[in-house]
């Protein structure tokens, strides 16, 4: 009789243990230390230890993100997800059996524009006007996304040889993006690597030997100005407006009033209008939510003279019918996605797999419009030259390794057709040949080319993006160099 | 005054109202505008108008032919909207319940009107001057809704 109750207080004990070793631990720690700027992306490093799917809430900024984890006993999960930046993150972890832990990350927002100082040498100075932070490697971001709440970066060898793979994944993202950037006492291989991968024709980086040479360099760098990538009211004038919806609810609003006209006429009975109403509403709902959801994607890619990576941005605008809680797909092939305007009660969705945003659930009613915004980068090999060859004639060169297809050349504020060029050959227009925009692109394309430079705009094959809709485009202007006859190419 | 009559003042004023909806909501679409918000828009105006004209409608024709021609002429007026407001309230913040409840209170006033017209009929022992005070009394109601709008404008959804 003993042994029950030592048996029964092993079976306790055991139960105990068991729900000790399946309890979950939560921490969430901020990137840059838990500095931003109001209205910016930031990024919350999230570890997880436990056992069993996991689902994850963070709100921030009015907005929720929203993951699922399987965590494994013996290897805790850790997760970098880019949130928007908020004076408090609030991280939920549910897991299946046993209750919510939670974790509030208090983020100091910025006025001043920030410089993040990552390394040795943290005596000097910086520019004026500027709030240094200075940083352990640790504290950078391992998204791109993340690179958002800062204004300007300095960062040594010691602490690139620190970083993280997603680390230098983000870093290389952030310098494609044309991201303010000074390495100081870099080796070559990794400065060739940084010079290669940088955008705005090199003008956002800068190689320094020491940390007084890196604040000068930076002044020299903000002083010159970067160009401004073009933003969700640009894309969104390349857009056709979805009528679709619209013409169809004026269709049916038009066939219900024949439809009680005619039963007032032929049966003018109260009780018949009155069914004959409701029906018609009832009727007229069902029809207009069942037609097709319309989405539409613009993609906007620029690349200055000698850039060997183009910077992007897209739109994609979904046109909502039904009334109720609606998903929209995010492409995985288009990068860093975040909402274009505020979208109140907008839950976003992390594949901890992927490592990527894979919808975006809102609510939706008629005539809603979801945009969403994205932003990256992508090789390009194509190169062009151009020389005025007269008061009104310019000759345009191909000075790359591959044929242009068919395009159009921005220049003088007009718009000449060029055809295929192959590389190193030249062709000659004049602006006799010249035509006015007629779309919405051409017209883009002569308002981001100076009165005093050439560009070349060409449609992109949208195909690549796997899940694009009907209804979508995408194009590339390329910044020309100026040359004179002579020069080699 | 027949169900006729009814139909056809309210699909007039619903074929108002949907107009200037759809219009507005073609420029909101064009440009940076909140069709939402133009929907509740629409919503309160098509349940003031009703209202009003519902006020007088009924009171009238019940003063002149009974409760039940009262009845019959104005609750065309109100359901002759039904689909403008269905496809109105896909697009707009309110809630299904509060649009239920106006149509409801529509529908209500709409009969509470005829019976005070045929009150007013039996009161008067139907003389001469009966549908000239009907309609002026509904007239006065209409002008009432229109005074205490603005006390259920929030409650349609701004």
């Amino acid at each position: 009789m003993r042994a029950a109750p030592t048996t029964l207080g092993l079976l306790a004990a055991t139960g105990l243990a068991a729900q000790a070793a399946g309890a979950l631990e939560l921490e969430a720690v901020p990137a840059w230390q838990g500095w931003s700027r109001p209205g910016r992306a930031t990024e919350v490093e999230l570890r997880l230890a436990g056992t069993g799917d996991v689902i994850v809430t963070i709100g921030a900024g009015g907005q929720r993100i929203t993951t699922t984890v399987a965590l494994d006993a013996s290897h805790p999960a850790r997760l970098r997800v880019p949130v928007p930046a908020a004076s408090v993150v609030t991280v939920d972890a549910a897991p299946a059996n046993g209750s919510v832990v939670r974790e509030q990350v208090a983020l100091s927002l910025a006025e001043a524009p920030l410089l993040a100082w990552v390394g040795a040498d943290v005596g000097a100075r910086g520019p004026a006007g500027f709030l240094r932070l200075p940083l352990d490697p640790a504290a950078l971001p391992g998204t791109v996304a993340g690179y958002g709440s800062i204004d300007a970066l300095v960062i040594d060898a010691t602490a690139l040889a620190a970083l993280d793979d997603d680390q230098w994944n983000a870093l290389l993202g952030h310098v494609a993006s044309c991201g303010r950037t000074v390495l100081v006492g870099t080796a070559t291989e990794a400065a060739r690597l940084f010079a290669s991968a940088t955008g705005c024709s090199g003008r956002a980086i800068g190689f320094a030997a020491d940390g007084d040479a890196a604040a000068t360099l930076l002044d020299e760098r903000l002083r010159q100005g970067l160009p401004e990538p073009i933003d969700a009211r640009g894309l969104a004038s390349m857009a056709d407006a979805d009528l679709a919806s619209w013409h169809g609810v004026v269709g049916t609003l038009a066939a219900c009033a024949a439809l009680l006209l005619l039963g007032a006429v032929f049966l003018p009975a109260l009780a018949v209008h009155v069914a004959l109403a409701g029906a018609a509403a009832i009727g007229a709902a069902w029809f207009v939510q069942s037609r097709p959801v319309d989405a539409q994607l613009v993609i906007w890619a620029e690349a200055g003279p000698g850039d060997r990576l183009a910077r992007y941005q897209a739109l994609q605008q979904t046109s909502l019918v039904r009334r109720g809680d609606a998903a929209v797909t995010l492409p995985a092939e288009l990068a860093t996605p975040h909402a274009c305007r505020d979208l109140p009660g907008a839950t976003w969705h992390w594949s901890a797999r992927e490592r990527r945003y894979e919808s975006l659930a809102v609510a939706s009613r008629l005539f809603g419009r979801v945009p969403v915004c994205f932003a990256g980068h992508f090789p390009v090999a194509r190169a062009v030259q151009w020389r005025d060859v007269d008061a009104a004639s310019i000759a345009v060169r191909n000075s790359g390794p591959s044929s242009w297809p068919a395009g159009t050349l921005a220049w003088r504020r007009e718009l000449l057709s060029l055809p295929a060029v192959a590389p190193g050959e030249e062709f000659v227009t004049t602006s006799a040949a010249a035509t006015q925009p007629r779309t919405a692109a051409e017209r883009q394309a002569l308002a981001r080319t100076a009165p005093d430079a050439a560009a070349m705009l060409w449609p992109l094959d949208v195909s690549l993006v796997k899940q694009a809709p009907e209804r979508s485009q995408a194009w590339l202007l390329v910044t020309a160099d100026a040359w004179t006859a002579g020069d080699p190419p | 005054m027949t169900p006729r009559l009814g139909v056809v003042l309210g699909l007039l004023l619903a074929a108002a109202v949907g107009t200037w909806w759809l219009a507005a909501t073609r420029g909101a679409l064009g440009g940076t505008g909140d069709p939402a918000a133009i929907a509740s828009q629409a919503l309160f105006v098509s349940c003031l108008a009703r209202a009003m004209l519902v006020s007088v409608v009924a009171l009238r024709a019940a003063a002149a032919s009974g409760f039940g021609a009262g009845a019959r002429t104005a609750l065309p007026v109100v359901s002759a909207a039904w689909p403008v407001v269905a496809l109105a309230w896909l697009s707009s913040i309110d809630s299904l319940g509060r649009t239920f409840l106006i149509e409801a209170a529509l529908v209500a006033l709409a009969l509470a009107a005829a019976l005070v017209g045929h009150g007013v009929a039996i009161m008067a022992a139907r003389r001469a001057w009966t549908v000239p005070v009907a309609t002026a009394l509904g007239i006065a109601l209409a002008c009432g809704v229109w005074l205490l709008s603005d006390a259920w404008r929030p409650a349609l959804g701004r």
